[in-house]
């Protein structure tokens, strides 16, 4: 939360709702790219792909938060994020906007929000006529997802 | 030295005192020169440095100039030790020695009469040369520059040895050479091939090993652009120029490759100096007498090999002395040399390293390890009977042994081998081992030159397009029916009265089989044949391996990707850790099994 009390967020939808992350965590976004599957890897790793002669991990936001399956379409975006050193991309569904946000608008998340965990929540944003979830993005991809990525390698 | 003033007491005090510390230093410098020989170590040869640094200037100080030129030239060749332009090598450590004994000598002579009476001069003149290993003898360079011939050269050298002179002042003599020659001669002995190596850090050689990574992409890429061209547009003078220059950037992008690599060499030397201490000392607390020999010691292999290999091979030379070589006394019994002997070979094989370390010590108790295997429940019965010699003596590289003490007992083998073997495949090589009981043992340790780029077989598996090594890599075969058989739900491929078990890759990487394969290929890793069934095979590529990352940890069976020419990422597969994969579920069954059968009794 910085001084002036105003947040930046890239914003983008999956299904219906509306998620929030904030803008410096961003490094790009991109179109659908070829990815290459990881056989073994966790159901929500979609696979690696080569940004400009790096390869990084795609992560399935819709499968990582619990929603359907979705054929991917020309809206399709890949959100690409530096996490504490680990670059690494996500998918959802459309990318609508940067946002400027008060800080005062946002408020902690309530215990559920239609069945996402709330601890990869990290407020929900309130606009005039919309809700939007900020996510905690170190959160929804945390250690023990690499944990559970190793464990699955063991075995 | 002026004997006026020696009659001053104060004086003789003096140069008593000198006598004293300088004989402490030399006889300090002396072991320190011993144990150099068995390990590079920078605070030993900063303390010969300074006590022989010590000495210059204390003899120079009180006039004896035939002692401090000496130390002077000593100091001049520890200098370049010290600063690692040069390795302590067998003929730098023989003249060191030889300057201690002379030093000696020289302050036996000034305690008897204040007089230095040695001879120095072909001591110095050695030294000079071995500070200067580049420095041709002027000799030779008298008849490269055809001032005289090859049989005058004999014979001046003959007169030399006669009359112990230096050359340049026979052949003087000998008017076979004016004085401005030889000065302008002289000259440029000294400064010939100063400036032939730099230093440069590390880390920009690793940018470049990227960069010309990087460049290997775009030359696959522009191959694949190449072809794309000849095959859609018709024949045309543009296509044949852009095919020529494509070869041509080939060819460059292959030198450039090579060359950097090289630059990146370092030769095994740099690790097998530990060695001989280090066998020393195990000899010393396990009371046992080895004689080691090294060869190979020059083959160079990739800086961050030679670094990660140390461990691993540190640990198996400590099983080899430890286990393997008996005791005196049990070799005697035995009818054995009392010596026993610990070789290890260095040398390349194609485009590997091979390191073989032997001892012809008590070797692998098949029957033992065997025992153990079943005691343990590591595997069954009929699994053990079903395996030949070699692969039961692999055994010991299995997780699970390790941790039993007893096991060394019987096998003389085991302890922390698993790790070796993890260790060793993470460089993408192989270890394997050899022995026959109560005579010998070898360990094998094959390793790639380089980790950055290497030759990739890109075959398709399922719906994917995957790399396997091609070091893993010895043949490719048409893919028969007729000669595949079904052994204990296991298949595998009769070949020229072989019999290899084919590994199902489609299954290990639960990838939907598709049954379309159409071709075999037949992998080698360690002493194990085995074949993977591949849909098709593309061909032989250059590819550079980039991990797959910290956030995707290790995957077995994944050695890494890479990045193709169209740009697509194709991931590489870990053949070793697929077997050894296949091997670990075996042996979690067994030890399941065999757990709950303790349970149930």
């Amino acid at each position: 939360m910085n001084e002036s009390g105003i947040r930046q967020l890239v914003t983008f939808k999956i299904e219906n709702d509306e998620f929030g992350v904030d803008i410096l965590k961003v490094q790009e976004i991109n179109r659908m790219m070829n990815i290459t599957r990881i056989p073994n890897a966790p159901d929500f790793v979609e696979g690696v792909i080569n940004l400009r002669g790096k390869i990084i991990p795609i992560v399935d936001l819709r499968k990582k938060l619990g929603f359907p399956a979705k054929e991917y379409d020309k809206s399709t975006r890949i959100i690409v994020v530096e996490l504490e050193g680990i670059v690494l991309g996500f998918i959802v569904d459309s990318v609508s906007e940067v946002l400027r946000i008060p800080n005062s608008t946002i408020e902690p998340p309530p215990s559920i929000i239609k069945g996402i965990e709330s601890e990869f929540i990290e407020g929900v944003g309130k606009l005039e006529d919309r809700l939007l979830i900020l996510l905690e993005l170190k959160k929804v991809f945390t250690i023990s997802e690499h944990k559970s990525l190793e464990d699955l390698s063991m075995n | 030295m002026n004997n006026e003033s020696l009659e001053h007491e104060e004086m003789k005090e003096i140069i008593n005192d000198f006598i004293i510390e300088s004989l402490e230093l030399i006889e300090n410098a002396t072991q320190d020169i011993i144990s150099m020989e068995a390990e590079q170590d920078d605070e030993i040869i900063n303390s010969i440095f300074r006590a022989v640094h010590t000495i210059k200037g204390t003899s120079s100080f009180l006039g004896f100039s035939v002692l401090s030129n000496l130390a002077h030239k000593a100091e001049d060749l520890l200098g370049l030790v010290r600063k690692k332009e040069l390795n302590m090598s067998k003929e730098i450590t023989d003249a060191l020695l030889e300057s201690m004994d002379t030093m000696k000598l020289l302050i036996e002579d000034i305690k008897t009469d204040y007089k230095e009476k040695q001879d120095t001069e072909q001591l110095v003149h050695k030294l000079e040369v071995l500070a200067n290993p580049d420095r041709k003898p002027l000799g030779e360079m008298f008849v490269e520059e055809k001032i005289i011939t090859e049989k005058e050269l004999e014979k001046v050298l003959e007169k030399q040895k006669q009359e112990n002179k230096k050359i340049g002042e026979i052949v003087l003599e000998e008017k076979l050479i004016t004085d401005k020659q030889l000065e302008n001669l002289l000259n440029k002995q000294r400064t010939k091939r100063e400036d032939q190596t730099i230093r440069i850090d590390v880390k920009k050689l690793d940018e470049m090993m990227n960069l010309v990574g990087e460049l290997v992409l775009g030359k696959n890429r522009l191959n694949m652009v190449k072809n794309m061209a000849k095959r859609d547009i018709s024949k045309s003078s543009v296509v044949d120029n852009l095919d020529e220059v494509t070869n041509y950037i080939e060819v460059i992008t292959n030198e450039l490759q090579l060359s950097i690599m090289k630059a990146r060499l370092v030769p095994l030397s740099k690790l097998f100096n530990k060695v001989p201490r280090l066998v020393r000392d195990l000899c010393n607390s396990f009371n046992k007498d080895v004689e080691l020999k090294i060869t190979g010691e020059e083959t160079e292999l990739d800086r961050t090999l030679i670094e990660s290999l140390h461990d691993p091979l540190i640990h198996i030379i400590r099983n080899s002395v430890d286990h393997g070589i008996e005791t005196r006394e049990e070799r005697i019994k035995k009818g054995k040399p009392e010596r026993g002997t610990l070789s290890i070979d260095a040398y390349n094989e194609g485009n590997n390293v091979v390191i073989d370390i032997f001892d012809d010590g008590k070797g692998i108790d098949i029957d033992g390890l065997k025992k153990k295997v079943i005691e343990k429940g590591l595997m069954s019965e009929n699994e053990i009977n079903d395996m030949t010699e070699k692969e039961i003596m692999n055994l010991i590289f299995i997780p699970g042994l390790s941790t039993a003490k007893k096991i060394s007992n019987v096998s003389g083998r085991g302890v922390g081998m698993d790790v070796v073997k993890t260790n060793i495949e993470k460089m993408n090589g192989q270890v394997y081992v050899d022995s026959v009981k109560n005579q010998w043992t070898r360990i094998s340790i094959r390793l790639p030159l380089t980790l950055a780029i290497m030759g990739a077989l890109i075959v398709e598996i399922g719906h994917e397009l995957y790399a396997i090594p091609l070091n893993n890599v010895i043949e490719l075969v048409k893919l028969n029916r007729e000669y595949i058989k079904t052994v204990d739900k296991n298949e595998v491929l009769m070949l020229r009265n072989e019999i290899v078990p084919i590994l199902d890759v489609a299954r290990i990487m639960s990838l939907s089989d598709s049954g379309k394969e159409k071709y075999i290929v037949i992998c080698k890793i360690g002493d194990k044949t085995l074949g993977i069934k591949v849909n098709a095979v593309v061909g032989q590529e250059e590819i550079v391996i980039k991990s797959l990352g910290e956030f995707m940890g290790n995957i077995k069976g994944i050695g890494g990707a890479s990045i193709r020419g169209d740009g697509k990422v194709i991931l590489i597969l870990d053949i070793p850790a697929m077997i050894s994969d296949r091997y670990m579920e075996k042996i979690n069954k067994r030890r399941e099994e065999a757990l709950e059968y303790k349970y149930a009794v």
